[in-house]
This record gives structure tokens, C-alpha cells and sequence, in this order.
């Protein structure tokens, strides 16, 4: 087991207010484009779409504050290890020496230099996308939470905050959209590893094999202070992983329809 | 006895030549629903309802007035008559005729031309008050697009628009009379006039530059006097030919109720014609992209800048006079202060000399973008063509 059901729940809020959140977006930031309105169409004109867009951007800081709360209890009830050894050490999501070390590995082994680095239970990719996700939800979401209430926020904010907003949001949108379709989609899923989908984060379970390739570090620490067996657990029903697929795959659909209009718009905006 | 009957006789001898045919004698014919000629191979009814005549405007009249022609003529008389001749009592409305687009002397086809008889009917001529009458406001838009609206009359006059009448139906003025049968609503006639219409690139057109406002106001008196005292107004009446008129906004045959939402969502196209740079900041602008897409309730130019009464920023009745920004503001924005209204509405983030900061948060934004796609697109192939390798040799 290495996602409990709380945080399958927070990842599934994810998926869910993205997606709505870019789908209902992203027709705005291409206003000027046939797709987007024919999209903002079929969410029911863009009034409806500018509801969902709220209601998805409510559900996202629910579950960054719900993740909080989470990240706060661990700190305090459930960590393990002294402080600042957690802080740095592999149970932790900040980034420290080791990661660095790895990104230099790992591309050196891209490039046929070396050995595969020894990966623990946090790569420096999924740090990287957790720590995108905090950056992204502040940015966009602070930014979304002024477009949404102006006349509030201009009561001790001049004006051109707005202006500010507006490129933040919309800029940092497609950052966001543009990772995580392409570079999260691969690094996680698409990889010839993991093709065509690793669905860890919807049955929250992954095999020993798995573990003892992708994760050495992690699985020898379990072996040797005995955890292993307390993590152990039943393989996901079959029920669970045709779910998994079902989301899996409408996420992908999703994500590739909307990369491919924002790659056609983008072309058509340079021309 | 034999004198009884001598009398009508000399009566006959002495007066028939000389008599003109009667009216009723003309009704002795051509009351007879039957009664035909053909020219040039087609059938053509030389029928007259008696009564439609006695009640037409010319009801009092002789047929003889008319078809002067047949003044001196037997009982039988030639099957082609001349042409009646309205203008030889209507010499004004002929003269007027003389001056427009339907004069002959213009005329490309002249088979195509209008007679007098095209709008006002033959022999069951109404007045134009009367509710039967071909040139009743009500029935004016029939009357015209019998040409105007017809694709074969169409086919042979190139260049000059067809659509009108259609697109007269789908305006405002034409849902008003048409559907509504509200008969003070404008029709053909009160905006070109009636026998001397003219070309609107003619300078004295009721519907040219110079004239076409004056024409609107006879009906909206008081839009134009708005109008007159804005900054476009003014440029009009500098006479430079590049204010907007009314239908610079409104188009003219289809004209469109301004409180729809698809003429609000239109505004910006309508005024990018003369300011576009000002239309495409907006565009970017969070205003200009919903209301680009149609939600029309997001303020387009007329909501800040107004329509008729549109002043420059200097002006202080203007709506976007720094004193009047709150207020302006507030009509969407109720609770909005001064911090509200330092909002830049047109902000570029393209244009470093005018909006440096917006420019360089953006610029900022691009290097970002490219910095993370750059650094993660090229790890993402590497890894891809890596892992392709390992699972080859894997599998070998």
C-alpha cells in the first residue's frame, strides 16, 4: 500500500476541478477561436461555464486546505523521526541534496553515462509536481479569487491588481494545463515503464517488484526496520482497476483534446 | 308616333360622332371578366372590377381622362392603347421621379423600371391613408420588395443590394410593423422617400452621410440631439466625413434592438471599424473575452464610454472623466471605489513603452514557460528514448 484512501480522495478532487477548471478556462484565454466557443457550447454557453469554473476553483482550495490539515497532522501525530531529520530526510516532500544528486543521475543515465539512480520513496519529479501544485493553486488561485471579487479586493488593492490577475492566471494556466498533460501524463504514466497507465494513485497499492525497482532506497529501508509486512496488502479488485482505467483514460482524453486546441491556437496566435 | 321615334334617331345621327365614349360604355366591355387580347403570345385580362374603380381615388373620374387616347373613339377601338399619362395631373410627382434612381434617364433595364402604376395600382388606386392601398405604411414594404427583394430582378442589376428586404424583416423597424403591425414604424419611404429617391453616395439623399442623421431623427428627435452634443457630433459637424451617422453603429436596412444581446456583444466589432487598436486591447481584457463569447451582461465600450453621449476623457460630463470614474464603474460594480477604478480597461501587456510593469510580469511569464517546458520536454524524450532501450533489452 503506498497511497492511503485519503490521499486517492485528494488526487481524484484534483483531477476532477482541473479538468473542469481547464475546460472552462481555457475557451476564455482562446475567446477568439472557433473551438473555444463551440467548447463553451457544449458546457452550456459560457455563463454555465463560468459557474463551473467557480465551483471547480472552490473544490480546489478544498483540497489544498484538506491537504494542509493532512500535512499539518502528519507533522505533528504521525511523523516518525525528529523534525528537521524528516524535514530532509526521504519521508519528507522538500527537496534536498539527494534530489539534485538525482536529477544529474538520472539525466546521465538518459544519456548512457551511468548507472540508474537509487530512488527513495519521493523522486524529484513528484516533488517537483507537488511543489507545482502549491505554487499553481497560490498563484492561480489568489489570482482567481481577485478576478472573482474585485470590488472586495479593491477596497485595499488599487486597481491595476486586476491587470496583474489576469496575467497571472491566465499565464500560469497554461503552464499548469501544459505540464500536466504532457510532461506529469509521461513522466508518471505514459512512460515505456509504466504504458499505458501506472494506476498506483487510484488503488493506492503497488507490487513489491515495483517497489524494489522503482523505489530501492524506500523498499530496503522497509525490509530492514521490518515494515514491509505492515504495508502489505490484498491486490486491487478488478472492480477498482477498471475505475482506475476509466478515470485514467477520460483524463487523458481530456487532457489531449485540450493540449492539442491550446497548440493549434497558440500557432495561430505567432501566425 | 313617327315623330316619337324620329327624334332618337336625329339624336343618334346629329350627336353619336361627336360623343366620346362613356364610361359606362367602357363597362359594356370590360366588365366582362372573359374579355382578352394576347401580346406577343401571352393572355392578358383586359378585365375592370367596376366597383374596385368606383371606389379607386379616380372613382369620380372618365376613362377617357386617362386614356386620353380613345377621347375620340368608336365603341370598337384599337387593342394597343399609349401609355396613361399620370404626370399630365400629377406633373410634380412626375418631375420628382424625373430626379431619382427611378428616372428612365438612369434606368439599366428599362423593362425594370417602376411606372407609377408598380407602386400605386391601375385602375383600383387608394389613398395612401386608406388600409387597401398598395402604399399604406403597412403594405410600403410589399410594394418595394416586389423589385427589391426579388432575385430574378436580382440577377440583373449587379451590384446593387438584393437583400434589403430580408434584412429590413429581421431588423427592428420591420419586427415592429411587420410582426407587431405597429404602423408608425419607419418603412421604405420615410427613410429614402417616395418618388425622388436618391443614391445614398448622392449628397442630397435623404440617407447620405450629411443627411442620414436628420433622416433618423424625424422619428428618434431625441437620440440625435444626444448625439449632436458627443464628441461624435461634433466630428460630424466638422464635416470632415469621418464621424460615424447612425448607421456607422446601427446598419441601416437591418436595424437592431440595442438592449438584445446580440447587438451587445456586437458593439465592439461595430466600433473597431474606426478605433481598432482600441477594440483589441479590449479583446484581451477579461470583459472583452466574455463578451466576445456572448455573455452579454460584461461591459462592452458603451458601458463605460456610453453610446450617443460618448465625451473624451477630458470632457467632465464624460463618462470616463476621472471624477465620474466611481460612478461609471458602479453601474456593474456596485461598491467600487477610487482603488477600483485605477483598473486599466485597454491594458496591453505587449506594449513595453505604456504598460512597462504589465510587459515585463508578462515577458516574466514567458521565460518561465519556456524555461519548464524547455528543461522537462527535453528530460521527458531523453527518459523516453532511454526507457525504450531498457525495454528492449529487456525483452531480448
Amino acid at each position: 500500500m503506498r497511497f492511503i484512501y485519503y490521499h486517492r480522495f485528494l488526487h481524484a478532487l484534483i483531477i476532477t476541478s482541473f479538468l473542469g477548471l481547464v475546460l472552462t478556462g481555457m475557451p476564455l484565454k482562446y475567446s477568439e477561436t472557433g473551438w473555444a466557443q463551440t467548447l463553451a457550447n457544449y458546457l452550456g454557453g459560457i455563463q454555465t461555464a463560468g459557474f463551473i469554473h467557480r465551483v471547480c476553483g472552490v473544490i480546489t482550495f478544498l483540497y489544498f486546505f484538506l491537504h494542509i490539515f493532512y500535512a499539518l497532522y502528519y507533522v505533528i501525530r504521525l511523523r516518525e523521526e525528529p523534525f528537521f531529520k524528516w524535514l530532509f530526510g526521504p519521508n519528507s516532500m522538500v527537496p534536498w541534496i539527494k534530489d539534485l544528486e538525482d536529477v544529474v543521475g538520472h539525466i546521465r543515465w538518459f544519456l548512457g553515462k551511468g548507472e540508474r539512480p537509487k530512488f527513495d520513496r519521493f523522486t524529484y519529479w513528484e516533488k517537483f509536481d507537488y511543489f507545482a501544485v502549491f505554487w499553481g493553486v497560490g498563484i492561480i488561485g489568489i489570482s482567481g479569487l481577485f478576478l472573482w471579487f474585485p470590488v472586495f479586493f479593491s477596497k485595499f488593492l488599487p486597481g491595476w491588481v486586476f491587470n496583474v490577475a489576469i496575467i497571472l492566471h491566465s499565464d500560469e494556466a497554461l503552464l499548469a494545463a501544459g505540464f500536466i498533460f504532457t510532461i506529469h501524463f509521461f513522466n508518471t504514466h505514459l512512460r515505456p515503464e509504466k504504458f499505458p497507465l501506472d494506476d498506483v494513485i487510484f488503488t493506492g497499492r503497488i507490487t513489491e517488484e515495483e517497489l524494489m525497482h522503482e523505489r530501492p532506497l524506500e523498499y530496503k529501508r522497509l525490509v530492514e526496520k521490518g515494515k514491509l509486512e505492515s504495508i502489505r496488502t490484498t491486490p486491487p479488485t478488478k472492480t477498482l482497476r477498471i475505475w482506475s482505467r476509466i478515470i485514467g483514460f477520460t483524463a487523458y482524453g481530456v487532457g489531449l483534446i485540450m493540449i492539442l486546441f491550446i497548440v493549434y491556437s497558440a500557432l495561430r496566435e505567432i501566425h | 308616333m313617327r315623330q316619337i321615334l324620329f327624334i332618337p334617331l336625329i339624336f343618334l345621327l346629329i350627336a353619336s360622332p361627336a360623343a366620346a365614349l362613356t364610361t359606362s360604355d367602357c363597362f359594356d366591355c370590360h366588365s366582362d371578366e372573359d374579355l382578352t387580347k394576347t401580346v406577343a403570345g401571352t393572355e392578358m385580362s383586359l378585365y375592370v372590377d367596376e366597383n374596385v374603380f368606383n371606389q379607386s381615388i379616380h372613382g369620380d373620374m372618365d376613362c377617357t381622362d386617362c386614356h386620353e387616347d380613345l377621347m375620340d373613339a368608336e365603341d370598337e377601338h384599337e387593342e394597343s392603347l399609349e401609355a396613361v399619362q399620370c404626370g399630365n395631373c400629377h406633373d410634380d410627382f412626375m418631375e420628382a421621379m424625373e430626379q431619382g434612381v427611378h428616372s428612365p434617364d438612369v434606368a439599366r433595364v428599362k423593362t425594370d423600371l417602376p411606372t407609377c402604376a408598380s407602386c400605386h395600382g391601375k385602375h383600383d388606386i387608394l389613398p395612401a391613408d386608406n388600409v387597401r392601398s398598395s402604399i399604406y405604411d403597412l403594405k410600403v414594404p410589399n410594394t418595394c420588395c416586389q423589385c427589391h427583394g426579388s432575385e430574378d430582378v436580382a440577377s440583373r442589376h449587379p451590384g446593387i443590394e438584393f437583400d434589403v428586404c430580408s434584412e429590413y424583416e429581421a431588423g427592428m423597424h420591420g419586427i415592429v410593423l411587420i410582426k407587431s403591425g405597429v404602423i408608425f414604424s419607419a418603412v421604405c419611404n420615410d427613410c429614402h422617400g417616395s418618388h425622388d429617391i436618391l443614391s445614398a453616395q448622392d449628397p442630397s439623399s435623404r440617407v447620405s452621410h450629411n443627411n442620414v442623421n436628420n433622416t433618423c431623427g424625424t422619428c428618434h428627435a431625441g437620440i440625435v440631439e444626444t448625439y449632436n452634443s458627443s464628441i461624435h457630433g461634433k466630428l460630424f459637424r466638422e464635416g470632415t466625413g469621418e464621424a460615424p451617422t447612425c448607421p456607422s453603429c446601427h446598419g441601416n436596412h437591418r436595424v437592431d434592438r440595442a438592449m438584445d444581446d446580440e447587438f451587445l456583444v456586437s458593439v465592439t466589432d461595430r466600433c473597431s471599424g474606426c478605433h481598432p487598436e482600441e477594440a483589441d486591447t479590449f479583446r484581451d481584457t477579461y470583459h472583452g473575452q466574455v463578451t466576445g463569447m456572448g455573455y452579454a451582461q460584461a461591459a462592452q465600450c458603451p458601458n463605460c464610454h456610453g453610446a450617443h453621449d460618448i465625451l473624451p476623457r477630458e470632457d467632465p460630463s464624460s463618462k470616463i472623466h476621472p471624477a465620474n470614474l466611481v460612478e461609471t464603474c458602479r453601474a456593474c460594480h456596485p461598491g467600487a471605489g477610487t482603488n477600483f477604478t485605477m483598473y486599466m480597461p485597454h491594458a496591453d501587456y505587449h506594449d513595453a513603452s505604456r504598460y512597462p510593469y504589465l510587459y515585463y510580469l508578462y515577458l516574466a511569464m514567458v521565460i518561465l514557460l519556456s524555461g519548464v517546458f524547455t528543461f522537462f520536454g527535453i528530460h521527458t524524450l531523453l527518459w523516453f528514448l532511454r526507457a525504450q532501450k531498457e525495454e528492449k533489452s529487456k525483452r531480448a
